[in-house]
Formats: C-alpha cells, sequence, structure tokens
C-alpha cells in the first residue's frame, strides 16, 4: 500500500477487524484442540483464521507510514464526529434507519404499503423539491417491482 | 471431437425457442443494468439467482448468460456516453471512449463497441467449445490436493488483482472462507461457529452476502453523493462499415486471445483483461491515427473484444474444474449448485446437455448482442437519466426482496443489510469486497478438499507436501502458486524496480 492519508475512523475499523480475527483464531483453537487432527473440522478454520492475524498485523503494519486521518490532541469526541462525518454523510444515516423501518414494518403492514412508504419517504429525503411528483413516481416503481416479480417471475413477495 | 460435432452440439441446445426468447431478453436486460452506472453485472446476476430460484435449470441459466454477455457490454454505453463506466470491465473504454463522446462522435465510438463485443464474444464461446472438452478431461485425473491448489489459486489471485494492498486482499478472502465455515459440518455434523443460534445452523446463504455486498453496500455507497448530473449526448450514426470493422480485425484477434486467456485464469475477468489488453494495443499500436486517450479507436477496440472474450474464458475453468474465473462466474456457479448441478470435470459426463447448452448460450448471446447493441440508444440515453433519488431506493428494494425470495424469511432481509453495512464500510475503507464473497463461495470447495487430499495421507503434513510435490499436476499448480505469490511481495517488487532502473 503507498503511504497515503487514512481515512477517519480506518485505523480503528481495521482494528476492529483484528478483534473479530482474535475472536475467531480463539473459537477456532478450541476447536481444533478438541480433536487435533488435520482432517478435523477445526484444522482448515485454524489455519484461516492464522491467516486473517497474519494480514491483520499487514495491514497495520502497511498503515504505519500513512498519514493520520486525524490530527493528534483531537479529543475522544471530536474523533468520533470526524468518523461519524466520513461514515455516514449527508442523508446515509437517514436512509439506512429508513431500510431498518422498513424490514421491521413488512412483515407487520404488508409488501404494498411498506414498500410505497419507504420509495415515497426516501425519494422526498433525498430530493425535498419534489413531493408531489415522488408520490406519483413511487407509485409507478411500486406496480413495476410488483408485476415483475409477482406475475413474470412468480416470485412470494414478503 | 470434431469441429462439425461441436458445432451441432451447440445449436442442439438451442432448439427450443423459449430458451432463445429467455437468452435475448437476459442480454437485452444485461445491456441496460451493464450501462446503468451503480447497478453491476455482478449485482445483476446475484439478483437473478433468488428470482429464478423456481425456475428450470436452462431458463434460468440461459437468463444468467444472457445478462451477463448483455451486462459485459452495456457498461460501455455509459463509459463512452457519461464517462462513469457502467461496470469494471468497461474502465479502459472509458479513456477514449469519452475523448469520442466529446467530439460528438459518440455514435461511431458506441458501433465499435458493439462489433468488437460481439466478435470477441465468439472467438471466446469458440475457444471455450473447443477448449472446455480437452481441460475437463485432463482435469478428470485431478486428485482432492490438485483441487484443493486451484481453489487457493483463484483465491490468491482475486486477494491481490486490483486492489491497493495484497494483504487487504489476502485478508477479505479469509474472511469470506471463515463465513463459510458457519453452520453445520459438511463431514461431521457438528455445529461450527453458530452459537447455539438456529438460523445460523444452515450457513450464511451466500446469496445473501452477495445481495448486501454488492446490490445494498452499492447502493449506500451511491448516495454519498447526489451532486454528480448526467450529461447529454447526441447520438447518430453508429453502424461501421465494413472496412473500419476489417482494418482492425488482427488487433482485435490478439485482444480477443489476450481475453480469453485471461479469463480463463481464475480470479481474473473481464475487468483485468481490459486493461492488459488495452496495455496491449498501447504498446503495439505505433501510429494510431488519434493518439490513445484522445479517441484512439484502437482503445476501443482492445479493451472491447477482451472484455467479452474474456466471459467464454471464464466459463473454462467454471465448466470443467467448478473454479470461478470471476466475480460472476463465481455467482453463475451458485446458481448451478442450487439449480442442482456439479460444475467440475464430471459435467460433460453427468451433464452433458447443461454443458452444451451453456457453451451455446455463449454463442448466441453474442448474437442477440449485435442486434441489441445497436438499438435502443436514444432510449438509453434517457435511462442514464434517471435520478440517482429514484434510481437507488429502488435497487434498496430489489435487494430487500432479492433476499427475502430465496427463503421467504425476513431474518434473511436482517443479515442481507448486516452484510450491505459491513459493505459499505469495506469499500470506503478501501478493502475489497470481492474476495469476501469468493472465499464464501470456495469455502466448501477449498476445506473438503483440503480434508480429502490430508486423509488419504493419514493426517501426516508432510507426506501431503511430498504429494504436492510428487505429483505432477500438483507439482505444476504449486509453481504457479509460489509464483504467484512471489511475484506480489514486496521483495520481488524493489528486485524489478532495480532492474528497470539499472
Amino acid at each position: 500500500m503507498k503511504p497515503r492519508k487514512l481515512y477517519p475512523g480506518e485505523l480503528a475499523f481495521i482494528i476492529f477487524l483484528g478483534i473479530i480475527s482474535i475472536l475467531a483464531f480463539i473459537l477456532s483453537l478450541q476447536m481444533f484442540l478438541k480433536d487435533p487432527s488435520l482432517s478435523s473440522q477445526g484444522a482448515f478454520p485454524l489455519l484461516t483464521t492464522s491467516v486473517m492475524l497474519l494480514m491483520e498485523l499487514l495491514m497495520l503494519w502497511e498503515m504505519r507510514k500513512c498519514e493520520r486521518a486525524v490530527e493528534k490532541g483531537t479529543s475522544l469526541s471530536g474523533k468520533l464526529t470526524e468518523v461519524v462525518h466520513t461514515l455516514f454523510p449527508g442523508k446515509i444515516p437517514l436512509i439506512m434507519a429508513y431500510v431498518l423501518i422498513y424490514a421491521i414494518l413488512l412483515p407487520i403492514v404488508g409488501f404494498i404499503p411498506a414498500t410505497y412508504v419507504f420509495l415515497w419517504g426516501s425519494m422526498v429525503t433525498l430530493n425535498r423539491s419534489k413531493i408531489l411528483q415522488s408520490l406519483l413516481i413511487s407509485g409507478g416503481v411500486l406496480v413495476f417491482i410488483y408485476v415483475i416479480f409477482q406475475f413474470i417471475f412468480k416470485v412470494i413477495l414478503p | 471431437m470434431g469441429f462439425y460435432e461441436i458445432l451441432s452440439n451447440m445449436f442442439s441446445a438451442l432448439a427450443d425457442p423459449m430458451l432463445l426468447l429467455y437468452l435475448a431478453a437476459g442480454v437485452f436486460l444485461g445491456i441496460y443494468i451493464g450501462a446503468i452506472p451503480g447497478l453491476s453485472v455482478t449485482m445483476a446476476v446475484s439478483l437473478l439467482i433468488s428470482f429464478t430460484y423456481s425456475w428450470d435449470v436452462l431458463p434460468a441459466m440461459a437468463a444468467m448468460v444472457g445478462v451477463q454477455i448483455g451486462g459485459v457490454y452495456g457498461g460501455s454505453r455509459s463509459a463512452i456516453l457519461l464517462n462513469i463506466p457502467g461496470a469494471p470491465a468497461a474502465v479502459a473504454t472509458a479513456l477514449d471512449g469519452y475523448p469520442l463522446a466529446q467530439k460528438g462522435e459518440a455514435g461511431k465510438a458506441i458501433g465499435v463497441t458493439v462489433t468488437q463485443s460481439v466478435l470477441g464474444g465468439v472467438i471466446g464461446a469458440l475457444v471455450l467449445a473447443v477448449g472446455a472438452p480437452v481441460i475437463a478431461n485432463f482435469a478428470l485425473s485431478f486428485a482432492p490436493r490438485d483441487y484443493f491448489l486451484l481453489a487457493l489459486m483463484g483465491l490468491m489471485l482475486v486477494g491481490s488483482l486490483g486492489n491497493e494492498s495484497a494483504s487487504r486482499g489476502i485478508f477479505a478472502a479469509a474472511l469470506g472462507l471463515f463465513v463459510g465455515f458457519i453452520g453445520l459440518d459438511m463431514v461431521t455434523g457438528q455445529q461450527r461457529f453458530t452459537f447455539g443460534n438456529v438460523y445460523l445452523m444452515g450457513g450464511v446463504n451466500y446469496v445473501v452476502v452477495m445481495i448486501g455486498l454488492f446490490g445494498m453496500s452499492e447502493a449506500l455507497l451511491q448516495l454519498r453523493d447526489l451532486t454528480t448530473q448526467p450529461v447529454k449526448q447526441d447520438v447518430g450514426k453508429i453502424i461501421p462499415g465494413w472496412k473500419s470493422i476489417l482494418k482492425y480485425i488482427p488487433l482485435s484477434l490478439r485482444t480477443s486471445l489476450i481475453g480469453v486467456i485471461v479469463g480463463a485464469l481464475p480470479g481474473t475477468g473481464g475487468d483485468i483483461a481490459a486493461l492488459i489488453s488495452y496495455d496491449h494495443a498501447k504498446r503495439t499500436v505505433k501510429n494510431p491515427e488519434v493518439p490513445f486517450g484522445q479517441g484512439a479507436i484502437e482503445g476501443l477496440v482492445a479493451p472491447e473484444s477482451a472484455n467479452n472474450a474474456a466471459i467464454g474464458g471464464a466459463y473454462i475453468p467454471m465448466l470443467t474444474l467448478g473454479i470461478p474465473g470471476d466475480a460472476v462466474t463465481a455467482i453463475v456457479i451458485g446458481a448451478m449448485y442450487i439449480h442442482g448441478l456439479k460444475p467440475g470435470p464430471m459435467l460433460m459426463v453427468e451433464s452433458a446437455d447443461v454443458f452444451w447448452f451453456l457453451v451455446g448460450a455463449v454463442l448466441f448471446g453474442n448474437v442477440f448482442l449485435l442486434i441489441f447493441g445497436f438499438t435502443g440508444i436514444k432510449l438509453f440515453a434517457k435511462i442514464v437519466e434517471v435520478p440517482k433519488y429514484i434510481l437507488m431506493p429502488t435497487i434498496i428494494i430489489l435487494s430487500v426482496v432479492g433476499a427475502y425470495t430465496i427463503n421467504n424469511s425476513i431474518m434473511d432481509i436482517y443479515w442481507m443489510m448486516g452484510f450491505g453495512i459491513l459493505g459499505y464500510i469495506l469499500k470506503i475503507y478501501k478493502v475489497p469486497v470481492g474476495p469476501v464473497i469468493l472465499g464464501v463461495i470456495l469455502s466448501s470447495l477449498i476445506e473438503q478438499n483440503f480434508r480429502r487430499g490430508i486423509s488419504t495421507t493419514g493426517n501426516n503434513l508432510f507426506r501431503f507436501i511430498e504429494d504436492l510435490v510428487s505429483h505432477p499436476i500438483s507439482l505444476v499448480l504449486l509453481v504457479v502458486i509460489l509464483f504467484m505469490a512471489l511475484s506480489q511481495s514486496s521483495l520481488w517488487k524493489k528486485i524489478r524496480k532495480k532492474k528497470d532502473v539499472a
């Protein structure tokens, strides 16, 4: 990796992946120790998680020359705000929340109303100037999806 | 097998007009999906798997092959008109295609890309028809350890190509393998990494992972920047004359062959084939009419013939060895498993009809490409102008529906969303997601063959290594893997640099 400026939160995310790798390694090791033969169910996971750990160390090693994204001495809350801004700029968090609400509402209110509300809501969120137009467009998209999947692909919709 | 026999096999496979219709519809859809930036071929094919779940094998495969052929070509349209490659395989096309469009010659550029894509695609299909049976025959003498090495090779290439660092690619591949281990162990039936969770006992469905990593995450990523506005373009005369096609034949033959070979290597697909061919054209064409990068026709001929030829190439290891040539074929392999087929050397023996059908579909898909490639360009100019605020929520809905239809399970939607957000963060922090999905898919192949291989040696690692170096096929594969590993190491790069300087 060429030394470049890191993205805010990149180092933390790579470290997070490292923690996952360590946990996965410990679980695999436990499994392997129960039946320590090379063709056992724990052998290959142990090998794989060892590679993950090794690559994790390499990634950290490669990042050592990279310029830090956040200047030293920035407060923790300042760092956090910057990370959140990098990962979830603009309307991304809203859209993510909509998707979550959509998935929860889907089995309760059914496919057609939940999808319509999701489509309209996210279209309006992304483009505030087209509230009424979005009502029509989301209806059109819904009909399109419904017809294609229900009648042409014949799949069961949620 | 004679040439005539091969041809008649391919034709007989496509005697059913309904199948041709599915293929044609796939090509047509693929062109538009590939052309819309943000809708990748990988995404389209992975969504298609879930929708064709309940179909018969052949219509499902026809639609998938069609979408792939159309999609690889379609990416060039937005590359030319908008300077946004609709698919990774069209990155090189944008280099000379967009300058042509800026001069108002978008029509000419599109005409060249259609004819070259078809030419490359047909060459790819023919090489597939002739080469696959030979390789499949050869592959019958492969032992489990050889499959283990092949799967490893596939993982290594994807883990290191086109990313900023090999370590990130390999990490991603290993992560994918790990996700693939979750569930019941295929040999002992014991639970692995399930934490007693009932949902996890069946393993994480890789289609769900795929839709999350490619569909949902891409839609989220596209929403980060809502300001990019599409540019309007005029498209006039597009069909090129015979003279101009014949003029570039030598180059297109060379780059098509490059495409087939690169496509056939495990882990490399149309995108890399296109870039290598572009580079080849740049080095071998001494006096182009227009310099490269400013609208050279050669700069369109090379990548477009190569990326479509790579499809036929990628199908060779897929059909004969069960090893994906690139991310899309990895998904097609997944689809074949779903329909109860076993891609590998026995496919030609057990399901010869499916095998020849696929070969024929690659060939005829290109005929449809020739028809559809010249149509709908004006309409297309409108579709690429669909604003993101409409397109992206629609893609999210498609991802949700796609994830749900696999098992009719709401849980799958949550998993898809989880992988979508994971993929989104991975992409932002420059950890490639392609290797993750390859890891998930290759997981059982690589592990089962490793375990089989090592248990034949009585769990003796030294005897396993001895086997690897004492059997010719294994030794060749091992040397290739070692060479690949070495050539990607920083030490090797340093030596190369020193040599270049000297």
